[in-house]
C-alpha cells in the first residue's frame, strides 16, 4: 500500500527537503577560498603566456596596466554575483543574457563564453607541452630535447593526448583532493617568490641582463604610447585575471555564502596583484624590454616568458619554476575544461543546441556528450592555429582577451538590464545591480571594439597574419588581416553562422519559447528567480 | 494511533545510477523486497559541492534531469513494492550510501557489479571496494545483465573453514526462511576432506545466533528443501567454476578478512563467483549479527 503513497509524494521530488538535506555541506572559508581562486588563476601560467604579450602592447607600462586592468572585471563581477544569486544556472552568461536580451545576444554570449574557454584550454595544454620538454631536458640535462616542441606533428599529438587526458578527468568528475590543490599552489607560490627573490639579487649585484631602472612612470597608466595600446593592455590583464570569478561565485560550498566569497575574492586578486607587479618589475628591470636576447620585448621571448628566463635568473633552480608551470597548466586544464562543457550543457538542454549536448553522466553527474565537443575543439583549434602561426600561443592569448572581453562585457549589461526595475531601490542596488555592472560592462565592450578594430593591422601580436603575401625582415606581415582579428571576430562570426543553421533546425529557443526574456521584478537579492 | 506489526519497516539501499548499472541493481532489490515485505530506496550519490564539481548539486539542469531519474527508477519498481527516492551528496559514493544506511536503519545495500572494461579482470570498482570495506550491513553486487524475476529459486550460503561462516549460515537460513525458497551450504574445497562436514555446518550455524537460530538451521537442513554441496578443485578458483547455479540464485559469501592495505576485501572465492557465474552475491561482514538477532523472534 505505501507503494503508491511514496510514488505520488516522490513525483514532485524537490518538495521533499528532507530527502535532500545532505545537499549542501559548506566548507570552504576564507583562506580556503583563496587558494581555489589562486589555483583557478594558475599564476605560474598566466605569467608566462601572458606577461609577454602584454609588454608587446604596452612596454614598460605593465605594473599600470596591472593596477587598473582588474577594474572593469572586477565591476562585472559584481553583476555576475548578482546574477548567479538571482539565476544560479551552469549556463551562466548565456542564460543570464537570453533572460535579459533575449535568445540570439544570449546564444553570441554563451558563443564567446565556449570559445574564450577553448582557446584558454588550448593553450593550456600547450604551455603544458612546453614546460614537459623544457623539464625534461632539464632533468635529463640535454638542452636539445627542450627543442622538441617545436616539431609541430609532435607537439600537436602530445597536446591533443593532455588535452583529452584533462576531458577524460574531468568527466569522470574526478577531482584532486583539497590537500593537492594548495599543495599546487604553494609551490607556484615558492617558485613566483624564488624568481622574484632571484632577479632582485641578481640586480643588486649588476648581473642584470639589460638593467633598466624602476621609474614611477611604470605605474602610470598615461605614459601609455596610445588609449588602443592601453586597452589592448587591459584585455590582456582579463586574461590574466581570469578564473578570479570562481571565488566570487562559489555558493554551497562556502562557509558562509554572504561572506566568505567576498573576502575570499579580496584575498585572492591581494596576493595575485602582489604577485604579477612584483614579477613584472623583477622582470621588466632585470631584462629590459629591448627586442634582443633575453629582452622581455624580443618577440621570441614573449610567448613563454619563463622559458627563456628563468634559467638565467634562478639557474638550477629554474626546474621549480618548470614543474610549477607544468603542474599549474595541467591541473587548471582540467578545472578549465568545467567551464565550456557546463555551458553547453544549458546550451543543449535548453535548444539552443542540439538536445545531446544536455546529456548528463548518469554515473558521474557530468556533462558527457559537451565534455567531449569542448575537448575535441580546443584539440582542432590548436592544431590549426599551429599550423597557422609559428606565435600560436601569443596569438591566442590575445585573441583570448578579445572574446572575454566579449562576452564579460555582455553579462555585465545583462546584470544591469535584467536588474533595471529594482535597480534604484537601494544604494547597495544602485552600486552592485546598476553602476558598477554598467561601467564594467560598457568598458570591457569598448576595449572589445578598439582592440578589434586595431587587431585588423598584420603587424599586430606576434605580426601573423592571413592572406599576407609581403613580410619585413623580421617576418612580420605587410599586408593581409591580422591573424589576431582573424582569431577573435572570426570565431565571434562563426558564431552567427552556427546560430543561425542551429536556429533553422531547432526554432523554438529562438522564439524564446524555452528561456522567457524577464527581469528581476522583487528587491529580494537572496531568493532566486521563479522558474523557467 | 495506528499500530502496525513492524514499526520501523526494513529498508534495502539501492546505490542508483540511471544506466544499465543503476537497472540491475535496483532489479536485484526488488526481487528480494518482494519476497521479504522490505522497502527500497532508490539513493542517488552526489558529488559534494565544490568549486571543482562538474555540476554543481544544486544546479538547476541537474535537479531536473535528477527529478526524471528519480521517476523513472520508481516507474521501473514493480507494482506492489513499496519504493522512495533519496538523493544525498557526499565526498564521493560509497561513502554516501553508508550515510544513507544509516540514516535509514537499513539492512542491505544493493549496487551493481558490473566490471569495468578496462580493469575486467582484476577490479570490482572503487565504490564496491570501498563499500565492501567499512559496511557493517550486507552489500548485495547485482551481475551484469540481471533481471527481475519475481522470485529467487534458492539461497546458497558460500561457507569455508575461516571464521565468519556461522553469519554466512545463519543469514543465508533466515533468508532462505523469509523467502520460503529451498537453501543449500555450498563449500568449495581444494583438498578432498568431507567427513563431518554436516555435524560441522550444523555446529556453526548454532553458534551464530543463539539456540534459536541454530534449532531452525537444524530443522532446515532436516528436510528436503535444504541441500549440500561439496564441490571439489585441484585449487578454489577451479572448485568456484564447477559449482552449479540456478538462474537467478542469490549465494551469500562471508567477507574476507582485510587484505593488506585493504586491496582486496572479498575473497578468492567472490571474486572468482562473480565472474563465473549468474548470480547475485551478497557479502556478509564478518560479525554481522546485531540486526538479525533483533528480528529474530
Amino acid at each position: 500500500m505505501s507503494s503508491a503513497t511514496s510514488r505520488t509524494k516522490e513525483a514532485t521530488p524537490q518538495s521533499s527537503d528532507l530527502s535532500r538535506k545532505g545537499l549542501s555541506v559548506a566548507k570552504v572559508g576564507v583562506i580556503g577560498g583563496a587558494f581555489v581562486g589562486i589555483s583557478c588563476i594558475a599564476p605560474a601560467y598566466t605569467l608566462t603566456s601572458g606577461l609577454g604579450p602584454t609588454v608587446s602592447a604596452v612596454g614598460l607600462q605593465v605594473p599600470a596596466v596591472l593596477l587598473i586592468g582588474f577594474i572593469p572585471m572586477l565591476l562585472v563581477l559584481f553583476g555576475y554575483r548578482e546574477l548567479n544569486r538571482a539565476m544560479p544556472d551552469s549556463g551562466t552568461s548565456f542564460t543570464w543574457a537570453t533572460r535579459a536580451f533575449g535568445p540570439w545576444i544570449g546564444w553570441m554570449a554563451g558563443w564567446g563564453l565556449i570559445s574564450a574557454t577553448i582557446l584558454v584550454l588550448s593553450n593550456l595544454a600547450a604551455v603544458a607541452v612546453d614546460f614537459l620538454f623544457i623539464l625534461t631536458a632539464q632533468i635529463s640535462g640535454n638542452p636539445d630535447i627542450a627543442g622538441l616542441t617545436r616539431v609541430v606533428w609532435l607537439n600537436i599529438l602530445i597536446t591533443a593526448i593532455f588535452t583529452l587526458l584533462a576531458a577524460w578527468i574531468s568527466y569522470r568528475g574526478i577531482e584532486a583532493t583539497q590537500r593537492v590543490q594548495t599543495g599546487l599552489v604553494v609551490f607556484q607560490l615558492i617558485a613566483l617568490v624564488w624568481f622574484i627573490v632571484a632577479a632582485f639579487v641578481q640586480i643588486g649585484s649588476g648581473n642584470a641582463y639589460d638593467f633598466e631602472p624602476i621609474t614611477a612612470e611604470w605605474f602610470n597608466p598615461l605614459a601609455a604610447e596610445s588609449f588602443g595600446a592601453l586597452a589592448a593592455g587591459v584585455s590582456l590583464c582579463i586574461f590574466l585575471f581570469w578564473g578570479w570569478d570562481t571565488v566570487i561565485t562559489m555558493n554551497e560550498e562556502a562557509k558562509d555564502p554572504k561572506r566568505t566569497p567576498g573576502r575570499a575574492a579580496i584575498l585572492t586578486i591581494v596576493v595575485i596583484m602582489a604577485l604579477y607587479v612584483l614579477v613584472t618589475v623583477a622582470t621588466l628591470s632585470y631584462a629590459g624590454i629591448g627586442t634582443e636576447g633575453l629582452g622581455a620585448g624580443n618577440p621570441e621571448n614573449q610567448e613563454s616568458i619563463f622559458a627563456i628566463l628563468s634559467e638565467p635568473i634562478m639557474g638550477p633552480f629554474a626546474i621549480l619554476m618548470s614543474i610549477a608551470i607544468l603542474s599549474s597548466s595541467a591541473a587548471s586544464l582540467q578545472s578549465t575544461m568545467l567551464s565550456p562543457s557546463r555551458t553547453l550543457l544549458a546550451m543543449g538542454h535548453y535548444g539552443a543546441l542540439p538536445k545531446s549536448f544536455g546529456r548528463i553522466s548518469p554515473r558521474f553527474k557530468s556533462p558527457s556528450v559537451a565534455t567531449i565537443w569542448s575537448a575535441a575543439a580546443a584539440v582542432v583549434f590548436y592544431a590549426i592555429m599551429r599550423v597557422l602561426s609559428e606565435n600560436a600561443l601569443w596569438d591566442t592569448i590575445t585573441a583570448l582577451g578579445l572574446m572575454i572581453c566579449f562576452y564579460y562585457g555582455v553579462t555585465g549589461l545583462a546584470a544591469v538590464w535584467y536588474f533595471r526595475k529594482t535597480a534604484f531601490a537601494s544604494a547597495r542596488n544602485i552600486v552592485f545591480r546598476f553602476v558598477f555592472p554598467l561601467l564594467g560592462g560598457l568598458s570591457l565592450l569598448t576595449m572589445f571594439v578598439t582592440t578589434a578594430i586595431e587587431s585588423i593591422d598584420p603587424s599586430y601580436g606576434s605580426g601573423s597574419a592571413v592572406f599576407a603575401t609581403s613580410f619585413d625582415a623580421d617576418g612580420v606581415a605587410q599586408n593581409g588581416i591580422g591573424l589576431v582579428f582573424v582569431t577573435g571576430v572570426g570565431v565571434l562570426l562563426l558564431g552567427i553562422i552556427v546560430m543561425l543553421v542551429v536556429a533553422r533546425r531547432n526554432p523554438a529557443f529562438f522564439k524564446g519559447e524555452v528561456i522567457g526574456i524577464s527581469s528581476a521584478e522583487r528587491d529580494a537579492s537572496e531568493e532566486p528567480a521563479a522558474g523557467r | 494511533m495506528l499500530t502496525r506489526d513492524n514499526a520501523t519497516p526494513r529498508r534495502i539501499i539501492v546505490g542508483y545510477t540511471a544506466d544499465e548499472r543503476g537497472f540491475e541493481s535496483l532489479a536485484l532489490a526488488a526481487t528480494i523486497a518482494s519476497g521479504t515485505d522490505a522497502e527500497i530506496v532508490v539513493t542517488f550519490v552526489l558529488q559534494e559541492a565544490s568549486p571543482y564539481t562538474p555540476l554543481q548539486s544544486g544546479d538547476p539542469i541537474l535537479q531536473e534531469r535528477l527529478a526524471e531519474w528519480e521517476r523513472a527508477a520508481l516507474e521501473r519498481v514493480p507494482e506492489g513494492i513499496p519504493a522512495t527516492t533519496h538523493v544525498r551528496s557526499a565526498a564521493n559514493r560509497a561513502e554516501g550510501l553508508l550515510d544513507a544506511a544509516a540514516e535509514h536503519a537499513a539492512e542491505l545495500i544493493v549496487i551493481g557489479a558490473r566490471r569495468s572494461a578496462l580493469l575486467q579482470q582484476f577490479a570490482l570498482g572503487r565504490t564496491a571496494n570501498a563499500l565492501l570495506h567499512s559496511s557493517s550491513v550486507p552489500v548485495a553486487l547485482a551481475p551484469a545483465g540481471y533481471r527481475f524475476n519475481g522470485s529467487v529459486p534458492r539461497v546458497t550460503a558460500v561457507y569455508g573453514t575461516r571464521p565468519g561462516a556461522e553469519a554466512v549460515i545463519g543469514t543465508a537460513v533466515e533468508l532462505a526462511d523469509e523467502l520460503d525458497v529451498p537453501m543449500r551450504l555450498l563449500s568449495l574445497l581444494a583438498s578432498d576432506t568431507r567427513s563431518g562436514l554436516s555435524d560441522q555446518l550444523i555446529a556453526e550455524a548454532e553458534r551464530f545466533g543463539g539456540d534459536a537460530l541454530g534449532n531452525r538451521a537444524g530443522r532446515v537442513l532436516g528436510t528436503d528443501t535444504a541441500s549440500i554441496d561439496i564441490v571439489e578443485g585441484g585449487d578454489l578458483d577451479e572448485a568456484a567454476d564447477r559449482a552449479t547455479w540456478l538462474d537467478g540464485e542469490l549465494a551469500l559469501i562471508g567477507s574476507s578478512r582485510l587484505a593488506p592495505r585493504g586491496r582486496v576485501f572479498i575473497g578468492r572465492v567472490a571474486q572468482r563467483l562473480l565472474r563465473s557465474t549468474s548470480a547475485a552475491l551478497i557479502v556478509i561482514p564478518r560479525d554481522y549479527r546485531a540486526a538479525t538477532n533483533e528480528r529474530t523472534r
